[in-house]
């Protein structure tokens, strides 16, 4: 392998490899301008997206081999923003239960009153794992969940952590996690954007610093989209046009073509015109295939049911579709996890929200053989304390607490049936195999096949990835 | 042991051997066992040990921290981990080898490689030398090597060489490209045609394309002259600054938000676009460049000094208008660090916040030295902010209806002070009683739920006693949190013995609650109350300084509970309210209540929130004092109210601008910085003299004491010695002529960076450029009368092989149109672009805006999406080279977005198009409005082709193919988003228009 060619496949990054000239990647890739050219002008097939058939793709989207065998090839991460408390969802303390109403003092905390989970957590699939009441639906896919009870990250206030767990990073503002995914792994779907952010309203905490590429090129950044609007033309921005039908776009699109072939026959090579052309055809593609995507009404009625026709349901319904055409990183918003008052009630109606979806979703993952390579993400921000904060009686909630939470994973690599690390006694903070959110990006990582530590990219002279300077993969809960 | 030391001798780091352990070791020593640590020590340290061994990540086991020199030598539980000269007396060493069944680390068997045992026995061996990120510490970067980076050496003009070519050779700057093509045996490339080098021109200078007029003119000059004559034309068009001012604006990190705002301030910045005109006045009239930086960094003092007109005060800008971060002012200032650093000296200082620069040599100490210039500068509120003459025109009805309009918001956020929020201060007067005891009766945090209840029901009584209850009027939901909060404070702030007013009231409180049985209860000693009671009564010792009012109110009562020293104090509020109700129905203009011991109780919100630094209160308004003692919902919508304002200023015609200055604080504030250990602002190492940084002031010249030291920063970023603010320049200039730098990163020449592609032409530019004047119109000039400026862009298999990323320039490059010519072409090539300089931005998304793209508002926090796809520069840094991506969404945009098909049918809609009577001219017209050329047959052909395809529109005009009349436009307005309703079909010729625009040739200049 030349030395070019090691750079392109081993992202030992440097800035020109991945944008700018496309020139120069065809030279590398040993390609000329007019082989691509005819093949563009003659049937218009030419696309990124088909490299199955061996040619080198030049998108910044193409689709790239990582380090390793790949275990996940795409990612559905479930962000149940707002930090659902941990010992009421996956984390049982019967002993809480025990000592509920106690003096926190009692077991050497503060003064606050010690709170029992007013839920039951019961024993699940094969493996058992113990899954609380207000999950029936995700209980069913025991089996295949893994969760990590000892998840720790820095600094428990909302917008903060929320980013935090998105980027890794508190304060510079970095690449998401979908960003370095869809860097390092490309999209299979070159008519869709490789990292697809759902929401189903107004922007989360943080808003776009969520899914944003940062210092990495604009084609990596989150595409946000609104899911609670209902036309295509609401959520993408330009998807139809209002003005001309398909069939004389084609015809428009036929002479912008012809025109530059024209021009570029003067120029000679420059590949720089050659995408353009591609992104022209691209761009004429995502137009339905996008429309399609986010349509859940081709979904036949048994399905959309199984999803239920929520705001959720909807939404989980939507991100199916994604990723089954292929694209990579799909982020799905479902909040609302700030229980500090009322958490007995506002918990179970939130979690009753997701439930129903997320095991919708794994089911449909697994009837479509799409489980075991489809890594399935679900948790927040940060945990809850385990006394009741500053209500009592039947408004009690929590308070936040970055010492311990959960996080579960199940599908493409996941070891299921697992309850991995574990806080103390009471559920304070994670006390055995912590795993910091630096360590849970890395395992992401390595279950899409990367090295953390390689998957680089070079900003103002420094080399910068996922994990800053930390990061070590989990590796008891891989397959 | 032997083995060891071959390793270390293997591995090239022989200079360890000299004599370790000295205090005295030099510089360079230190920098060569700092780079042994980094390379071979740290890593094993940080790979195998701190994941239970690290201060930072609070894993110490067995005691034990080795992320720190101190960390080291305490050691853990079994003593020190190290003893420096000594590894067999280092229990580090000894854990390491294994040889003691009873400590080995790591642990479990996983025994480190031979190597790193080596290593670290070495490094134990040599006085285990550990930077300790202190002051002191001098960066491992800091070095002979390091400094003598080209970027770092004096710029000293090279001889123009001598070169084969000299019919090429237009200006010395050929000379320079010449000598390294024909080292690589290239010839260098021949000129490109008239007409191609004119578009290039004209959009590398003004970023608009010629007219067919200009071409024509071009055309037919055959003088000796004509290309030149272009050039100065071009140069003195006001559109010069409007292209080259957005270039500057890129790395000014500019925009019209704050983007992550904090809570209770505006989001918008009403007065950046001042800003934004003076850098395209600065372009415009050529301001030398050191100028333009003094300005930009110290306007205020040059004002002061009489160096400049106040107007100027509008470059300050540059500072002070980046995202605001939450309010956090460790970040603001990062920003501010990082952007002057970046901009001017193109170094990444920004690094050094938390250690030393890893590959420059730029120590922490630097970051810090700045951030004492910052930390002694401060802004101003936006209504003290100098107001700036040129803006504002008294006469015009336009500043009246903005003072008409502006006035009348005033008064609606007066109105929201007067009645909400004094509405609110009233409410927790009157419920005093209630709140008041719930507050004594749970000391207790965790009863606190019961609190808020008990608060809820004393409202619910009383509203039980009123007719028809006012929505509002009661206290409840989430209200009662805010209501115990509220009192709370004050409570708590009336134990201050500074407040003098507050304590004088709230001295008793505190006494008593001093005299209670027990910390968890509310229950007083009854002894213990008596006494207090008797002495606050009769105003005793300590207790002179009580207010009568309160005094009295204690005589002869002994309270036996705080409950019962909270009903006396609410009786005292509720009084008081009483009387100013009663005097404001005597005198309804009444404001305080008579008594002006009972009217000091109801200003108790007041003292509470008042600033204890005289110097900020007397610049705090009543609402400042009060705002933390509100409801959040109220803070909101004072942000809102305010918010409306300040959206009126930044939009309203009439409107004039203010100066966003930053300006020295006051003499006893200026002081410097102390460095913050790891970045962490509560980790304070030695204080570090306010400086610039050490590569540029490397006799270490200290700051006056006097001033914040801005005027002497922008001094010396600004001297015509220091070697990078010229190339730096230079190499962004170049950057902007070629689509390539010199050094392709142009915010960073740092040791990180690309060796420049021409060492001697960047330093020939900058000296001249520095020479001249430091005028950037005659390096510009220079540059473009270059033959390798006016090279074509054809392509050269051979040479493509040679040297595939062109950086030898043996043609010129094809670059893709940034968003802002690319848009402002259609609209000019339409013969509707707005041609009026500067002004107030407008919203990129009103498709009937004409005006030039870099007028539109910049939103951080919700950039218009089209940017994005556009590789628009990052608002949040400094980005002095935008991205060069193709994506679909461009495609898309271009293809769907109303925005650009309106602009589309303006082609056909221009007169001259109308009048035409042949398809052929028609089509010809179009190729000379967008492509700047003659249709040829070819074009001719296709053009027809697709007219005569196009099917038939039935609804209007559209019956034949060449048919060319528009349609009338859609109506605007109406409910909603109109970009998204159904649009009218276009005719054949708007379809054909809307093509040629879409095509390669139209988004590119060759």
């Amino acid at each position: 392998m030349k030395p070019t060619q090691q750079h392109i496949n081993d992202h030992s990054a440097r800035i020109e490899d991945f944008f700018m000239t496309r020139r120069q990647l065809l030279q590398r890739a040993g390609m000329g301008f007019g082989a691509l050219s005819l093949a563009a002008l003659e049937g218009m097939n030419f696309l990124p997206g088909t490299t199955a058939h061996g040619e080198q793709s030049l998108s910044p989207l193409a689709p790239k081999q990582p380090h390793f065998p790949v275990k996940a090839q795409r990612v559905i991460h479930i962000f149940a923003q707002g930090a659902p408390s941990h010992v009421d969802t996956w984390d049982p303390k019967p002993i809480l239960k025990q000592r509920n109403g106690q003096s926190e003092a009692s077991v050497g905390g503060s003064d606050r009153t010690l709170m029992g989970s007013p839920f039951n957590f019961s024993p699940k699939g094969r493996s058992g794992l113990p899954v609380c009441e207000v999950f029936p639906k995700i209980g069913e896919h025991a089996d295949d969940i893994a969760v990590i009870r000892s998840m720790h990250t820095n600094i428990p206030s909302h917008e903060v952590a929320t980013v935090m767990m998105n980027t890794g990073s508190l304060r510079i503002i970095k690449p998401s996690l979908g960003s370095w995914v869809v860097y390092g792994l490309g999209s299979e779907n070159q008519n869709l954007p490789g990292f697809i952010s759902l929401r189903p309203g107004g922007n989360p905490p943080g808003a776009s610093k969520n899914w944003n590429s940062a210092f990495l090129p604009g084609v990596y950044s989150g595409s946000s989209i609104n899911t609670s609007l209902t036309r295509i033309e609401d959520m993408i921005a330009n998807i139809r046009s209002p003005y001309t039908s398909i069939a004389e776009q084609r015809r428009q699109l036929d002479l912008i073509h012809k025109l530059n072939f024209k021009h570029s026959q003067n120029l000679q090579k420059e590949s720089k015109l050659e995408s353009r052309l591609e992104a022209y055809e691209m761009a004429f593609k995502m137009q339905t295939e996008a429309t399609d995507a986010f349509d859940i009404s081709k979904e036949p009625e048994n399905v959309r049911a199984r999803y239920g026709n929520s705001r959720q349901g909807r939404q989980m319904l939507i991100a199916r579709r994604l990723l089954e055409k292929g694209v990579r990183f799909v982020q799905v918003w479902a909040g609302g996890w700030d229980h500090h008052n009322n958490l007995e009630s506002a918990l179970r109606a939130r979690a009753g929200e997701i439930d129903g979806p997320a095991g919708a979703l794994m089911q449909d993952l697994k009837d479509r053989g799409m489980m075991d390579s489809t890594l399935v993400v679900w948790g927040g921000e940060f945990g809850r304390t385990v006394h009741s904060g500053n209500n009592t009686g039947t408004q009690a909630g929590r308070d936040h607490s970055s010492g311990g939470f959960c996080h579960w994973l199940a599908g493409g690599g996941i070891k299921g049936g697992q309850a991995y690390g574990a806080t103390d006694e009471f559920g304070h903070r994670a006390v055995e195999n912590k795993v910091h959110i630096h360590d849970l990006h890395a395992t992401i990582m390595a279950l899409l096949g990367f090295d953390h530590e390689k998957l680089t990219y070079r900003y103002n002279g420094r080399d910068f990835r996922l994990t800053d300077n930390f990061g070590n993969v989990v590796k008891d809960i891989i397959a | 042991m032997k083995k060891n030391s071959f390793h270390l001798a293997a591995l090239g780091v022989a200079l360890l051997s000299a004599p370790v352990g000295a205090s005295a070791a030099s510089a360079q020593h230190e920098a060569v066992l700092g780079r042994f640590f980094e390379q071979y020590v740290r890593p094993v340290l940080a790979r195998e040990c701190y994941r239970c061994h690290s201060e930072k990540d609070d894993a110490r086991k067995g005691g034990l921290t080795l992320d720190t020199k101190a960390g080291l030598l305490k050691g853990g539980d079994t003593g020190p981990a190290v003893v420096p000269g000594n590894p067999s007396k280092s229990l580090l060493v000894r854990a390491i080898q294994y040889h003691d069944p009873d400590l080995q680390m790591p642990p479990k068997n996983k025994k480190l490689k031979p190597a790193d045992i080596g290593m670290l026995t070495q490094w134990v061996l040599r006085g285990a030398y550990y930077p300790d990120g202190g002051a002191a510490s001098v960066a491992w970067t800091y070095n002979d090597e390091t400094l003598g980076h080209w970027s770092f050496q004096p710029v000293k003009k090279p001889s123009v060489p001598a070169v084969i070519h000299q019919d090429w050779v237009k200006t010395p700057i050929d000379a320079f490209i010449a000598q390294k093509l024909e080292e690589k045996d290239m010839e260098p490339k021949e000129m490109a045609d008239k007409r191609t080098i004119l578009r290039r021109l004209s959009f590398d200078l003004i970023g608009l394309p010629p007219t067919p007029e200009e071409i024509e003119a071009f055309e037919s000059d055959t003088s000796a002259r004509a290309y030149e004559k272009v050039v100065d034309r071009l140069l003195a068009s006001k559109h010069f600054g409007e292209r080259w001012g957005r270039h500057w604006l890129d790395v000014a990190r500019y925009a019209d938000t704050k983007g992550d705002s904090n809570r209770n301030d505006i989001r918008i910045y009403p007065y950046a676009w001042a800003y934004r005109d003076y850098v395209v006045s600065a372009f415009n009239d050529d301001k030398p460049y050191d100028q333009f930086i003094r300005e930009q960094i110290a306007a205020d003092e040059l004002v002061k000094a009489g160096k400049a007109k106040p107007e100027t005060l509008a470059a300050m800008g540059f500072l002070t208008l980046g995202n605001r971060f939450d309010g956090q002012t460790e970040e603001i200032i990062n920003d501010r660090i990082d952007t002057v650093t970046k901009a001017f000296q193109a170094l990444t200082v920004s690094c050094s916040r938390c250690h030393d620069h890893k590959f420059d040599p730029i120590p922490q100490t630097d970051y810090y030295a700045l951030r004492g210039i910052f930390t002694s500068s401060r802004e101003l509120d936006y209504d003290k902010l100098p107001l700036l003459a040129d803006t504002l025109d008294q006469k015009s009805a336009q500043y009246k209806s903005f003072i008409t309009e502006y006035q009348k918001r005033q008064a609606n956020l007066d109105k929201f002070y007067n009645e909400e929020v004094n509405k609110w201060l009233g409410k927790m007067r009157k419920f005093s009683p209630g709140i008041l005891v719930a507050i004594a009766k749970y000391p207790r945090g965790q009863d606190r739920g019961q609190a808020y209840n008990d608060i809820r029901t004393y409202s619910n009584n009383l509203k039980k006693g009123v007719q028809k209850p006012k929505r509002g009027d009661f206290i409840e939901g989430r209200e009662a949190q805010d209501a115990y909060n509220h009192w709370n404070r004050i409570i708590r702030e009336g134990n201050n013995r500074r407040r003098v007013g507050l304590y004088a009231i709230f001295r008793p409180w505190h006494a008593f609650n001093g005299a209670k049985r027990n910390r968890d209860s509310s229950a007083l000693d009854p002894r213990k109350a008596a006494t207090i009671s008797r002495d606050v009564a009769s105003r005793k010792g300590d207790y002179r300084i009580v207010n009568p009012r309160v005094a009295r109110a204690f005589r002869g009562v002994v309270p036996r509970s705080m409950e019962d020293v909270a009903a006396i104090y609410s009786g005292l509020f509720l009084k008081a309210e009483e009387q100013f109700e009663t005097t404001q129905k005597i005198s309804s203009s009444a404001t305080r209540a008579r008594d002006s011991q009972l009217e000091a109780l109801r200003g108790v919100a007041y003292m509470a929130g008042a600033s204890l630094d005289p110097k900020v209160a007397a610049e705090q308004t009543p609402f400042d004092m009060v705002r933390g003692l509100l409801t959040q919902g109220l803070q909101r919508r004072e942000v809102q109210v305010r918010g409306q304002i300040a959206e009126l200023e930044m939009t309203h015609p009439g409107a004039p601008a203010r100066a966003m200055v930053m300006t020295d604080k006051p003499r006893d504030q200026i002081a410097d910085s102390p460095l913050f250990v790891r970045g962490e602002t509560r980790n304070r190492g030695d204080m570090v003299p306010r400086q610039y940084i050490k590569i540029i002031n490397s006799k270490r010249v200290p700051y006056p004491k006097t001033d914040s030291g801005r005027a002497r920063m922008a001094m010396e970023i600004s001297d015509p010695r220091n070697p990078l603010t010229g190339r730096v320049m230079v190499n962004r200039i170049w950057q902007h002529l070629f689509g390539e730098g010199f050094v392709p990163t142009p915010d960073d020449l740092g040791l990180q960076s690309d060796s420049p592609s021409h060492p001697e032409l960047i330093d020939y530019l900058a000296a001249e450029f520095i020479e001249k004047g430091w005028s950037v119109k005659k390096t510009i000039k220079q540059i473009v009368l270059s033959s390798v400026y006016r090279q074509s862009s054809d392509g050269n298999p051979r040479y493509a092989q040679v040297d595939p990323l062109n950086r030898l320039l043996w043609r010129q490059n094809i670059r893709r149109l940034e968003f802002e010519p690319l848009r402002d072409s259609i609209l000019a090539i339409g013969g509707t672009l707005d041609k009026t300089v500067g002004g107030k931005p407008f919203n990129l998304n009103d498709e009937n805006s004409r005006r030039r793209t870099m007028y539109a508002r910049i939103d951080r926090a919700a950039l218009p999406e089209v940017f994005n796809h556009f590789d628009f520069a990052n608002p949040d840094m400094t980005s002095g080279k935008r991205f060069d991506t193709i994506v679909p969404q461009q495609a898309l945009f271009m293809m769907n977005s109303p925005l650009v098909v309106e602009l589309a049918k303006t082609l056909v809609e221009r007169k001259d198009f109308q009048a035409l009577t042949s398809d052929e001219e028609r089509i010809n017209l179009l190729y000379e409005l967008v492509f700047q050329r003659q249709a040829d047959e070819k074009d001719i052909e296709m053009g027809l082709a697709f007219i005569g395809e196009s099917p038939k529109v039935t609804i209007d005009h559209g019956n034949s193919g060449s048919q060319v009349a528009a349609k009338p436009a859609p109506k605007k307005g109406g409910r909603g988003n109109s970009r998204d309703r159904q649009r009218a079909p276009l005719g054949a010729w708007e379809k054909y228009a809307h093509a040629l625009l879409q095509t390669n040739e139209a988004s590119f200049i060759n």
